[in-house]
């Protein structure tokens, strides 16, 4: 049991009250308030609260809608 | 002025020390409006930082506290499935999170503490993406690993008492994606039906743990998926089965990557073929090279006898329990006690079984009988006296296939006897019934000499009355092999009688 806890499994998040400040740091809040972001994997047009996860694909940071499939996608191509 | 100075001490005698604070602290406020304000930014500053922290740690516990809870529970059923608890890791700065998404991570958006259902669901989902079955994962088929995790999600919020999660989960995520995927709906309800069972964490998903351990990291190929999704089936027949039928397809799985076995355990069969027959089954799936057997009854009584068995073949060495795994059970409407007890078959003892003559046998006709390899056919049982005659009892596990005539196809049989010398061989069809497993059993006897048959299931004792003696020495046997090699391929004590003959006249 204690082998279990010692080395976990990390789920990386971002809290909603420091998301505007990362993607500002991160070059990204002007173009997503502008609506020119969209879902890397079904091109829907991503804002604050339809941004499901962030993830790097071709050395370039990508945005993931909160639908599941694209979700799952990101997941199964990035977590497994 | 001393009357204002005697005033201001008696009001001061009314209202104690206290009071004059409080009096002293308003007088001053009124005075410093400005200074009040800065003391309040200053305030909520420390509170906010306060604030923020609590709430970092408000959303992470409360996700992990529910799925780590939860996975310990899953684990103690099923092994280790979940290696690994769960930490939530912040990115709160863009050079944290840069860091994250350079090392090949995601990072999901978490919202404020009340809204918990959306936080608890996507975390979980982003935890089982990669932290379920690690390295069995790339060998199950992809929409039955999309089911697998939905399922322990599932799991996961209802046992958390996480309604609304459940609530939210289910339209959010479930009921869309089983919409547009007829398949996924498919799994998710196989899976359901395994969950009612008790097999999904004690059989399933234990077994699809082991056979990762097993393969990887062999190339994942499609042959290794289909087969997990095969098992998948396997287990669905058996936990939707009408009780008392027999389950289409057998009780054994054996193929390349996974072979395990389930074993029902029932008062009823044990009157019909004492416990000698469960042994037999044993036997038979350590010379097939089943890895795991799960031992399944329900109800107080068979679960005693379950365990009986298991403590017994454990003894013989041909098996080790790993654990015995209570629950409920809800067949038809009503609420079982049940017990799954997970055995591993000891492979190891298989040497030895090669001396075996019974197992020298089984393995003989798994050569030859190609129906027998590719598990549409069964040896339910084999009776042998090395060198003298042998008795085996075959049955089919497809339809359309007739055990016998594969079994006594001229070229097979040719084959076989050739390596057995002067050795008998006689098939019979396995058959439930216990009268007429006895009558097959008594090849090469006519079944029409058979005239009658009294059967005490208590003491296994059949007695079998045949129309005249040559009837007699043909179910005998030269030296009484013929019924001996019966008595032990049934596991009934048979005796032969001569029917008295019919009063003339």
């Amino acid at each position: 049991m204690l082998e279990r806890w010692l080395q976990r499994d990390k789920v990386h998040a971002i809290h909603k009250c420091d998301l505007e400040s990362v993607l500002k740091d991160l070059g990204l809040l002007d173009e997503l308030l502008a609506g020119s972001l969209s879902c890397t994997i079904c091109g829907t047009s991503i804002a604050m609260d339809n941004l499901q996860c962030l993830f790097m694909k071709e050395n370039q940071i990508r945005l993931c809608c909160t639908k599941i499939e694209c979700y799952e996608r990101v997941l199964s191509e990035k977590g497994a | 002025m001393q009357d204002i100075f005697g005033h201001v001490v008696s009001f001061l005698s009314g209202v104690g020390v206290s009071g004059a604070l409080a009096l002293g602290i308003l007088l001053w406020v009124l005075n410093n409006l400005d200074k009040l304000e800065a003391l309040t930014a200053w305030f909520y500053r420390t509170f906010s930082w306060v604030y923020r922290r609590w709430e970092y740690g408000n959303v992470a516990t409360n996700v992990q506290a529910a799925v780590n809870a939860v996975g310990e529970a899953i684990n103690k059923e099923s092994g280790d499935v979940l290696p690994h608890a769960m930490k939530i890791e912040w990115a709160k700065t863009a050079q944290a999170a840069e860091a994250f998404l350079r090392n090949g991570e995601i990072i999901v958006t978490m919202d404020y503490s009340p809204n918990r259902d959306r936080n608890l669901v996507v975390s979980t989902l982003a935890y089982l993406g990669k932290g379920l079955l690690p390295r069995a994962r790339p060998y199950i088929e992809k929409t039955l690993m999309r089911a697998t995790d939905f399922t322990v999600a599932k799991s996961i919020f209802t046992s958390a008492k996480r309604s609304s999660a459940v609530s939210f989960f289910f339209e959010n995520y479930l009921e869309p994606e089983m919409g547009k995927e007829p398949q996924l709906r498919d799994d998710c309800t196989l899976l359901d039906s395994l969950q009612e069972a008790g097999f999904f964490s004690r059989i399933f998903l234990r077994q699809l743990h082991h056979t990762g351990e097993k393969v990887f990291p062999a190339t994942p190929d499609e042959a290794t998926r289909q087969e997990s999704r095969d098992f998948a089936k396997f287990l669905e027949r058996i936990a939707t089965k009408e009780k008392g039928e027999d389950v289409p397809g057998g009780l054994t799985f054996a193929r390349s990557r996974i072979r395990a076995s389930v074993m029902l355990v029932a008062r009823q069969e044990t009157k019909l073929w004492g416990t000698g027959a469960y042994a037999r089954r044993v036997q038979i799936d350590l010379d097939r090279g089943i890895e795991y057997m799960y031992i399944c009854a329900r109800r107080a009584d068979n679960i005693s006898l379950a365990k009986q068995i298991a403590d017994e073949q454990e003894k013989t060495g041909r098996l080790r329990v790993l654990g015995q795994y209570p629950f409920s059970q809800i067949v038809e409407g009503k609420e079982y006690n049940a017990v799954c007890i997970v055995c591993a078959m000891n492979l190891l003892t298989r040497p030895k079984a090669a001396l075996d003559p019974s197992s020298v046998l089984y393995r003989l006709l798994e050569e030859h009988i190609e129906e027998l390899r590719d598990g549409r056919i069964e040896v339910v049982a084999i009776a042998r006296q090395q060198g003298v005659k042998s008795k085996i009892a075959v049955r089919p596990l497809a339809s359309g296939v007739n055990a016998l005539r594969c079994c006594t196809e001229q070229a097979r049989l040719e084959a076989i006897e050739s390596v057995l010398g002067d050795e008998q061989l006689e098939f019979i069809q396995w058959s439930n019934n216990p009268e007429s497993l006895i009558v097959a059993s008594l090849t090469p006897l006519d079944p029409d000499r058979v005239l009658e048959m009294s059967l005490d299931p208590e003491k296994h004792q059949a007695i079998v009355k045949v129309d005249g003696w040559k009837a007699k020495r043909q179910a005998l046997g030269r030296g009484d092999q013929n019924v001996r090699c019966a008595m032990e391929l049934t596991g009934w004590q048979i005796t032969v009688e001569e029917a008295p003959p019919e009063p003339q006249g």
